[in-house]
C-alpha cells in the first residue's frame, strides 16, 4: 500500500513537473520567446540589408558630390540619363548611327522580345511535343535541363568555342550557308543566340508541369472531336496553362532590368555593342577605380528603369490575367 | 470484330489522314529535339576528348579526332596551374566551402523561418510572407553601388564572412518552398510533440524538419547549384587570391587560350560535382523548379 501511494505521488510528481514549468512562463511567453529567437538573425539581416541597400541608393542617386562620404543634393544624375538618350553623338561601331545610350536600351529590350516572343513559344510547342508519348521524352527533358546546371561560365565558354577560329564549327556553318562569319551574326545576335539555346529548358520543365495537370478528360475530348495538333494546343493547352505562360512573360519582361552575365561572359572583348542596362551597373560597379559621381549616376540610371519598367511589368501581368480568368492548372 | 467496327466508321478516312498527319509532326519534332539535344551535348562532349589532348596535339590542328596520347595527367596538372597567386586546387576548395557554407545557412535560416511564419500566428506574420513574394516579384535594379558601399561599412568585403552575410539572406525561394512544405504538415504533430512534453525548439528540430525533410533536400541540392555557379558575390566581395572556381576559371580562359585542353579540364572539374548532383536528384530537382515556378 506504502509503495502504490508513493508511486501515486512520483507519478503526481512527474506529471506537474510541467505545470510548475509553465506557471513561471506561460505558453504565450513561450512562444513568443521562441518566435523572437527563430527570427532575430533573418529579420535583422533583412532589414539591415533592405533599409542600407535601398535607401543608400536613393541617397547616391540624389548625391551630385564627387568625394566620398560626402552629400550634395542634386537631379543632374537624372538628367543625365535623357541627355546621354537625346545625344547626336553616335556610337562609332554602330551601323544605324544610334548614340550607346539608345543602344544600351535596345538590346536590353531585346531580351523581352526574344524571350516572350521566341523562347516561350518555342519552348511550350516542345514540352507540348514531350508530352505526346514521344520517344525518349524523359531524357530530353532531362538534356534540356542541363544549362540550368552547369556552371555559366562553362556554358558560355562551350558556346564561344563554336565560332572560336580556327576550330568553331558554328563559324564553319555559317560560311557554309553563305554568311560571312565574320561579319554575322554580330556580337549581339549571338548572345541572343545562347539565350534562346541556353534557355528553353528552365521554361520546358515549367510548361511540362502545367500540361502534366491538364485534367486527362480534356485531351480525351478534344480527341473525340477529331480535334488535330493544331486545335488541342491552341483550345485545349493554352487557355489550361494561361498563369504560368503569364508567370514567364513577367520573367521574359525582368530580364530587360536584370540581365547582363550572358554579354558580360560572351562577349569579353567587344563588350561595347551588347551593354544591358544591368551589365552598365555591374561593370561600374564591379570596378574598384570607379569614382564616387560615376557611382551615383549608374545608380540613378538602374533605378530610373526599375521606377518606368516595374508598373508595366505589373499592368502586362493584370491585363493578362484577365484573359482565361478562372482557368489554370 | 475490332477490324469490321473500324471498316463501318463513318470517320474512318479522316481519322487515317489525322493519324499520317500525327506521325510525320511527330517524326519532324523528334529529329528537332534530337538535333536541339546534341546541340546541348555536342560541346561538352567536344571539350571532354580534347581535354584528354595534349597542348600540342590540338594546336597542331587535330580539333575533331581522338586523342593521339591520353593525356590523363591534364586534370592533375590543371589543378597547380595559377591565375594571380591562387591555384585552380585552392578555387575548387573555395568553392566547397562557399557552396556548403552558403547552402547551410540560406537552407537553415529559410527552414526557421518559415516554419515559425507557417505554423506561429504573431502580429507581422502576413507582412513577412508579403515581403518575400515581392522581393521576388519586383526587380529592383541600382542597388549595387549601395551594397557594395554597405559590406565596405560593416567590413565585409575582400572577406568571406561577407559571402556568408549575403547568402544567409533568406527571404526568398527557399522561404516559399519550405513554407508551404510546413503548411501542409499536420498540426496534430506539433500537438502531438507538446503532449510528450517536447518544448519548441525539440519539436522543430526532432518532429517537424524530419518531416520536411523531401523539400528541405530538394532547397539545399538547387541551392547548392546555385552558389556554386555564382558569379556576382564571390566575384565582388572574395579577396583576389581566394576566388570560387565560376570566377577564377573566367580569368583562367582568358589568360591560357595558348593551352586549350587545359582550360577545357578546368572547365570539367568545375562541371563535374553539379552534374553528379543532377545526375543523383535530376526528379527531385525538376518537381522543386516545377514547384518555385508556380509560386510566381
Amino acid at each position: 500500500m506504502n509503495d502504490i501511494s508513493v508511486a501515486l505521488n512520483n507519478d503526481q510528481f512527474t506529471r506537474e513537473k510541467p505545470r510548475i514549468h509553465s506557471r513561471r512562463f506561460s505558453k504565450k511567453t513561450l512562444d513568443a520567446i521562441f518566435i523572437i529567437v527563430m527570427l532575430a538573425y533573418p529579420v535583422l539581416q533583412f532589414v539591415i540589408t533592405w533599409a542600407f541597400v535601398n535607401f543608400g541608393a536613393l541617397s547616391m542617386a540624389f548625391n551630385g558630390s564627387e568625394y566620398y562620404d560626402d552629400f550634395q543634393f542634386t537631379l543632374y544624375n537624372f538628367e543625365k540619363i535623357f541627355t546621354d538618350l537625346f545625344s547626336t553623338v553616335p556610337d562609332q561601331a554602330n551601323f544605324l548611327g544610334l548614340n550607346p545610350a539608345t543602344i544600351v536600351l535596345l538590346n536590353s529590350l531585346g531580351y523581352c522580345l526574344i524571350t516572350i516572343f521566341i523562347s516561350l513559344p518555342l519552348s511550350l510547342l516542345f514540352s507540348y511535343f514531350l508530352r505526346k508519348n514521344m520517344l525518349l521524352a524523359n531524357v530530353f527533358r532531362a538534356i534540356f535541363f542541363l544549362p540550368n546546371i552547369i556552371p555559366i561560365v562553362a556554358l558560355t565558354f562551350a558556346f564561344r568555342m563554336s565560332y572560336t577560329t580556327p576550330f568553331g564549327y558554328l563559324a564553319d556553318m555559317f560560311e557554309a550557308m553563305g554568311i560571312n562569319s565574320a561579319k554575322y551574326p554580330t556580337s549581339q545576335m549571338l548572345v541572343y543566340l545562347y539565350c534562346i539555346w541556353a534557355g528553353l529548358g528552365y521554361n520546358i520543365i515549367l510548361f511540362s508541369g502545367a500540361i502534366g495537370r491538364i485534367p486527362k478528360e480534356l485531351f480525351e475530348s478534344a480527341e473525340l472531336d477529331h480535334a488535330g495538333y493544331f486545335k488541342e494546343f491552341f483550345h485545349v493547352v493554352i487557355p489550361c496553362i494561361w498563369p504560368t505562360i503569364v508567370t514567364l512573360v513577367v520573367v521574359g519582361m525582368t530580364n530587360v532590368l536584370t540581365l547582363y552575365m550572358h554579354p558580360y561572359l560572351l562577349t569579353n572583348y567587344d563588350r561595347s555593342s551588347t551593354y544591358t542596362i544591368a551589365l552598365s551597373i555591374f561593370q561600374t560597379a564591379g570596378n574598384d577605380g570607379a569614382m564616387p559621381n560615376e557611382l551615383h549616376q549608374v545608380t540613378a540610371y538602374g533605378l530610373f528603369f526599375s521606377v518606368i519598367w516595374a508598373p508595366i511589368i505589373l499592368l502586362v501581368r493584370h491585363l493578362m490575367s484577365k484573359k482565361y480568368e478562372g482557368i489554370g492548372y | 470484330m475490332k477490324d469490321l467496327n473500324e471498316s463501318y466508321h463513318p470517320h474512318n478516312h479522316i481519322r487515317k489522314k489525322i493519324n499520317y498527319g500525327y506521325h510525320i509532326t511527330k517524326w519532324i519534332v523528334f529529329l528537332v529535339f534530337l538535333v536541339y539535344g546534341l546541340s546541348l551535348l555536342f560541346p561538352f562532349l567536344w571539350m571532354t576528348i580534347n581535354a584528354f589532348k595534349t597542348t600540342g596535339d590540338f594546336s597542331g590542328g587535330n580539333y575533331f579526332g581522338w586523342p593521339k596520347e591520353f593525356a590523363g595527367k591534364n586534370f592533375i596538372e590543371v589543378m597547380s596551374m595559377k591565375v594571380g597567386n591562387e591555384t585552380i586546387a585552392i578555387m575548387f576548395l573555395m568553392s566547397v566551402i562557399t557552396t556548403i557554407g552558403g547552402t547551410l545557412l540560406n537552407v537553415g535560416l529559410s527552414a526557421c523561418v518559415a516554419y515559425v511564419v507557417a505554423k506561429y500566428k504573431f502580429p507581422g506574420r502576413g507582412f513577412l510572407y508579403g515581403v518575400a513574394i515581392f522581393s521576388m516579384v519586383v526587380p529592383i535594379v541600382g542597388t549595387l553601388p549601395s551594397q557594395i558601399n554597405m559590406m565596405q561599412t560593416f567590413h565585409l568585403d575582400n572577406s568571406l564572412l561577407g559571402v556568408f552575410f549575403l547568402y544567409s539572406s533568406c527571404f526568398g525561394f527557399n522561404f516559399i518552398l519550405l513554407y508551404s512544405a510546413f503548411s501542409s504538415i499536420s498540426n496534430s504533430y506539433m500537438e502531438a510533440a507538446s503532449v510528450d512534453c517536447a518544448g519548441r525548439f525539440k519539436t522543430f528540430f526532432k518532429v517537424m524538419l524530419p518531416m520536411a525533410k523531401g523539400p528541405i533536400i530538394a532547397a539545399s541540392i538547387l541551392t547548392a547549384i546555385g552558389y556554386w555557379n555564382d558569379y556576382q558575390t564571390p566575384f565582388l566581395y572574395l579577396p583576389d587570391d581566394y576566388q570560387t572556381l565560376a570566377v577564377g576559371l573566367q580569368k583562367f580562359q582568358s589568360e591560357n587560350q595558348a593551352s586549350y585542353p587545359m582550360v577545357f579540364a578546368s572547365m570539367l572539374i568545375s562541371i563535374v560535382p553539379v552534374l553528379i548532383l543532377y545526375v543523383c536528384f535530376q526528379k527531385r530537382i525538376i518537381e522543386s523548379t516545377n514547384a518555385g515556378g508556380l509560386k510566381g
